[in-house]
């Protein structure tokens, strides 16, 4: 076959097929084939590309910032606090005792008769003379809560 | 035809991660590469799997590709060689068979075991078609599926297909022979391209 054919040189030349068949124009791959190919083509450049980094809003950065300033701005302070020299209060008898027995509470105002029991007692039956019952029921009933909660202190 | 120069663009495009050349690159080939697969293996799950797997190696090799060559030169030449890698998978390998006095009965599955194109065994001619580009050798159907699916030139399928221009030729030669020959009869049910 090395003899001259030209219908063969012909069908080399224009790259026309000799024996198409119309049936092979519609010869292509299923659907389902189509999408395997270009799905796996889409993850291989998905898994290749980096990971997307974080962007948050953009007062995150200077918010940032500001935190890290302070927080550094209170460490300095606090450092430079410790670094001073405390003054140490005296030690005296006198200082330890006052520690020991604290001040009393500060109570309210009294009349000069309520720090006597007689002198209250007869301010008592000054206001009933007078017509001042209430007054009077009043003083009588704070005089005996006192007189209770004195003879209930531990002290006694 | 479309320009393999765009082609070798579109697939440095897509190596470099755009899916949209990739995806103008399939369309431009998936019905030719197909055709080339099934007509060479004449079974529709293997073709199947032989198309992916081409495609698979498409998408693997994207970084690595140069256009040193055509875009088509490429992808055929990966189809041939899956092609290939099929054979010696079922131990029939077209190249341990001698290029034209080979039984491709021995290595072909017989008609009734041909499911792809039994929706296009509608006609005789088509049928007869089909068993005479069966019944060429493998080399020989290869070249010739190569020259009419792949448009390459014959140096181009020669390079495909590892051997010289000249070899090229003349398997497409004898294969277009037989091809004719087989179909005389049946020409009335073909549609002849008469050269020009």
């Amino acid at each position: 076959m090395t003899e001259h054919d030209p219908e063969f040189e012909e069908f080399l030349k224009r790259r026309r097929p000799l024996f198409r068949r119309e049936e092979d124009d519609g010869l292509e791959p299923p659907p389902e084939l189509d999408r395997l190919v270009l799905r796996q083509a889409r993850e291989a450049i998905r898994a290749e590309q980096p990971l997307p980094m974080y962007r948050g809003s953009r007062w995150a950065a200077p918010l940032a910032i500001a935190a890290t300033l302070v927080l550094g701005l209170a460490v300095v302070f606090q450092f430079a606090d410790e670094q001073q020299p405390r003054v140490v209060p005296e030690v005296t008898v006198e200082s330890v005792a006052q520690r020991l027995d604290p001040p009393p509470p500060p109570s309210a105002e009294q009349p000069a008769w309520r720090r006597d029991s007689e002198a209250w007692l007869a301010e008592i039956e000054r206001l009933r003379a007078a017509g001042q019952t209430a007054r009077a029921e009043a003083e009588m009933a704070e005089y005996n809560r006192q007189q209770r909660a004195f003879a209930a202190s531990p002290d006694r | 035809m479309v320009s393999d120069d765009e082609d070798a663009q579109l697939m440095l495009a897509y190596g470099r991660g755009e899916m949209r050349a990739f995806e103008t690159l399939y369309s431009r080939h998936r019905g030719a590469l197909y055709r080339y697969l099934i007509r060479h293996t004449r079974d529709g799950e293997i073709a199947n799997d032989l198309f992916q797997e081409v495609w698979s190696r498409v998408v693997v090799n994207r970084a690595r590709y140069e256009p040193r060559a055509k875009f088509r030169t490429f992808l055929f030449t990966l189809a041939h060689n899956c092609f290939i890698d099929h054979c010696r998978r079922i131990k029939a390998r077209p190249s341990s068979m001698g290029i034209e006095d080979a039984d491709a009965a021995d290595l072909l599955p017989a008609d009734a075991e041909l499911r792809p194109d039994r929706e296009l065994e509608r006609s005789e001619g088509s049928a007869r078609y089909r068993a005479a580009l069966a019944a060429l050798p493998p080399e020989q159907r290869d070249v010739y599926l190569l020259h009419e699916e792949s448009e390459l030139s014959l140096e181009e399928i020669a390079r495909v297909t590892g051997v010289g221009a000249e070899t090229a030729k003349s398997r497409l030669r004898y294969a277009v022979g037989k091809l004719k020959a087989a179909l005389s009869a049946a020409q009335e049910s073909m549609t002849p391209v008469s050269p020009r």
